[in-house]
């Protein structure tokens, strides 16, 4: 017979704590307590290591995006505008030159011309897949090559001596006006968004960011004072190692910010709205020129009233040695009004007020070939001025108004560039210091929870 | 002024373009540009690397430039004529230390147009002290608008000139007015031609109704062939440098390719002689002034530069050098000083009318490798 089956007399065992039933108990105890606050402050460093990661990236990518894509294509949109006007300017004035086309202005047709092609290539190119810019450029293209085709049909009508010349130039003329006024409007506006949009983006969650490492400071020091009532100890070495270095990591991301964001204001005032201000100017000459020109070929008195229309808002008043003097000097009080005023006042080097000084000058050698043009007794005498004297002295404007451009660029580009190199370790580096904090957080706590073993 | 002090500077001027812009791409290494709003204060000394003779020297009661230089701002200039010709600018100048990344020990130098863009091209010059130069607005439009530095920013025209055509009537027998003219069989083993590479072509493509501002490989390729059918036939007889006003003196040609300057400075020895720009048109070419980067004293070479735009100033070396003035208003002070002066403000050689700039080409649409390999063949062609 088989003995009896036991009974069962002991109770079943309880079941095991919960996590925070074990909390609860852990808590009451000193070692528990540094647990949980290790925990804590570990959650609250990862946190902000996220977020700070997030940040930096979305500042360095930004300002790198603003300096090797939104900046250079703005430039590039802007040189456009001129190289359109300049192309438009040079083969109004080698039209003019007759039968016998004046080279020099044919070669600045075509080198305007060209650079033109080049530079919708190239903000092609950068402008990446964005649809709307293609179908601008698109649209663009399509115009350049018929107002090239309508150029070359009023030079070989020209040659050709056909009635018809006059016709083709006016409507190139018109066709090249209609093209800065619209689809490069449009990609101006739509490529200043972009720069906008790359500047809005350099702060995307970094204030998120500062609140995170500001938590995890506060936990940090929090636990520190903790601690050290708790262990009597004044200081846990490693705990202060990683609060500095959370310290040092919310300095750096902050001072990135501001630092990088000064550099995008400066390449934006001192480089960006000149290169707009110069652009204009040079745009506003070439009207003046175009106009002229058209008026020396149709003696029709609107196109010379859009030629003083443009040419005030290059300068509304003459412009003698002692006012160049006096923007060189950077004295010039708004002096001589109009854009070259406006160009004048924004000047920010003795360089860029010198280019300035030149363009104004030579501004003022052109006026007074159009007033003597004006002057001339015959038709002839009119078309020879303006073939030689007026188109060498506007091209000597124009050329000096290059060199303002070339200045401004060189201060755009150089504020972007300097932007992106402030913000190009803090991806790297923020989230380093972080983990170094986290790290130490660890072995601060572990430090004080083995002194209870 | 001697024939001398108006060809040296074109002396070896062909063949040094392979070299120089055969160089392989250098290294900066330490040289720093000089800051670009600020290029501090003169250190009262400037050292000048230029051609031979080809700047007005002290004269009793009449100092030269450099002396008037020195007197009004002074600064003690040191002023080289060492500058032979581009090859030693590429030789024994640029090669040995910008391209090493080593200051020239100069603060100007003054190369001609071709080597001035391919040193800008690998960013081997200054930006030029605007702030310095008021007198920079006096640049000649025309020579303002390079491809390689619209608005003249980091160079400054110091003289220019053209190639055209010297004969002997006594010799050709009838007048020459065309390139065209100069390969008429009758001619044969008469004729000379300049060893510059770029203007000997340019007239080639200029004859077959070619642009050579717009010069391609095929179209220079083509103008080879047809040199090389000349200089088989016999027809032309030497390419010479400034050899020529000898060869033209003695007889030896009847008619070559001649630089503008030194025609007009033979001219004073032999009127007979004539000097046209052909109906098909001619070259034209400049020498600059730049600022090498490493530049101990660049607040004073834009005080040099400012100075020598003053059209007083640039008169007198117009005067002496018989080259043509960068500087707009010098045809003005020569009309109003009178005399020989006066004569010069109304040579068509310095001062051709607009129909005659019209005809006037500078070399361009090649590129430096290219211009590598053209010159290679020229120069087996031509010998030189």
């Amino acid at each position: 017979m088989s003995p009896p089956a036991p009974t069962a007399t002991a109770t079943a065992p309880p079941p095991a704590p919960g996590v925070g039933e074990r909390a609860q108990a852990g808590a009451r105890t000193t070692p528990g307590r540094h647990r949980i606050w290790s925990l804590a402050a570990a959650v609250a460093l990862i946190l902000a290591t996220v977020a700070a990661t997030a940040s930096a990236a979305a500042m360095r990518s930004s300002t790198r995006r603003a300096e090797s894509n939104s900046g250079p294509v703005l430039v590039a949109t802007q040189q456009l505008v001129s190289s359109l006007a300049e192309a438009d300017a040079a083969a109004s004035a080698a039209f003019l030159s007759g039968r016998t086309e004046d080279p020099e202005q044919r070669r600045l047709y075509e080198q305007a011309l060209g650079r033109s092609g080049q530079q919708v290539d190239d903000i092609a190119a950068l402008a990446g897949r964005d649809p709307r810019i293609r179908a601008v450029l698109g649209r663009i293209s399509v115009q350049v090559t018929r107002y090239a085709g309508l150029i070359e049909a009023a030079r070989a009508s020209n040659k050709s001596a056909s009635p018809d010349a006059n016709g083709y130039l006016i409507s190139a003329v018109t066709l090249a006006g209609q093209l800065v006024g619209g689809d490069v409007k449009v990609l101006t506006d739509g490529t200043q968004a972009s720069l906008r949009h790359d500047e809005d983006q350099r702060r995307q969650g970094f204030y998120l960011a500062v609140l995170a490492l500001v938590v995890s400071l506060g936990v940090l020091v929090i636990g520190q004072v903790t601690l050290a009532r708790a262990s009597r100890r004044l200081l846990n070495l490693p705990l202060v190692a990683a609060t500095v270095l959370s310290l040092g990591a919310l300095g750096w991301l902050v001072n990135a910010e501001r630092t990088s964001g000064a550099a995008l204001a400066v390449a934006r005032q001192d480089g960006y709205d000149s290169i707009v201000l110069t652009a204009q100017l040079g745009s506003a000459g070439f009207g003046a020129k175009a106009s002229e020109t058209l008026a020396v070929i149709t003696g029709e008195a609107a196109q010379r009233t859009a030629a003083d229309a443009d040419a005030r808002r290059v300068a509304t008043s003459a412009i003698t040695a002692s006012v160049a003097d006096m923007i060189r000097r950077g004295q010039a009080g708004g002096a001589p009004g109009g854009l070259l005023g406006q160009a004048a006042a924004s000047s920010d080097t003795a360089r860029e007020r010198a280019a300035v000084a030149e363009a104004a000058l030579r501004w003022q050698r052109y006026e007074n070939t159009v007033a003597t043009l004006r002057a001339a007794a015959t038709p002839a005498a009119a078309t020879a001025i303006a073939v030689g004297p007026a188109s060498s002295d506007f091209n000597g404007f124009n050329f000096s108004v290059e060199a303002i451009l070339g200045q401004n660029r060189g201060q755009f580009l150089d504020g972007l560039a300097t932007a992106a190199q402030r913000t190009s370790r803090v991806p790297t580096g923020v989230p380093l210091l972080l983990l170094a904090a986290l790290g130490a957080t660890f072995w601060g706590y572990q430090l004080r929870i083995n002194d209870y073993r | 002024m001697t024939t001398h002090d108006l060809i040296s500077r074109r002396r070896f001027l062909g063949g040094a373009a392979a070299l120089a812009l055969g160089a392989a791409a250098c290294t900066k290494g330490g040289l720093r540009a000089a800051p670009g709003d600020d290029v501090g204060d003169s250190t009262r000394k400037l050292r000048v690397l230029n051609w031979g003779l080809y700047i007005d020297t002290d004269q009793p009661g009449q100092p030269g430039t450099v002396s008037r230089f020195q007197s009004a701002t002074r600064t003690k200039v040191d002023y080289s004529e060492a500058y032979n010709d581009n090859r030693y600018g590429q030789d024994k100048v640029f090669g040995p230390t910008l391209e090493k990344g080593r200051p020239t020990g100069y603060d100007v130098i003054v190369p001609t147009y071709w080597l001035v863009a391919d040193l800008l091209s690998r960013d081997l010059l200054d930006e030029i002290p605007l702030e310095r130069i008021p007198n920079h607005v006096n640049l000649d439009p025309a020579l303002l608008g390079t491809s390689w530095d619209q608005g003249a920013r980091f160079h400054l025209p110091w003289q220019a000139g053209f190639t055209g055509i010297a004969y002997n009537p006594a010799l050709t027998r009838k007048e020459i007015k065309s390139f065209a003219d100069l390969l008429d069989p009758a001619l044969k083993g008469k004729v000379g031609m300049v060893s510059e590479m770029r203007e000997v072509l340019g007239f080639l493509m200029l004859a077959k109704g070619e642009d050579p501002s717009r010069a391609t490989v095929a179209t220079a390729d083509a103008a080879l062939d047809r040199l090389e059918a000349l200089v088989r036939a016999g027809q032309i007889v030497r390419f010479t440098g400034n050899e020529y006003v000898d060869a033209l003196k003695s007889g030896e040609f009847a008619a070559c390719l001649a630089w503008s300057g030194g025609v007009l400075g033979l001219q004073n020895e032999r009127p007979d002689l004539k000097f046209v720009f052909p109906a098909e048109g001619g070259m034209r070419w400049f020498d600059s002034m730049i600022i090498p980067k490493g530049a101990a004293n660049v607040a004073a070479a834009g005080d040099w530069m400012n100075f020598v735009y003053d059209p007083a100033n640039a008169a007198k070396i117009t005067t002496a050098v018989g080259y043509v003035s960068p500087v707009m208003g010098v045809k003005d002070v020569l009309a109003k000083a009178g005399g020989d002066a006066a004569k010069l403000a109304a040579s068509p050689v310095l001062f051709p009318d607009e129909a005659t700039r019209r005809r006037l080409y500078f070399w361009s649409g090649t590129t430096p490798a290219e211009e590598t390999d053209l010159q290679a063949r020229f120069s087996k062609i031509t010998g030189t």
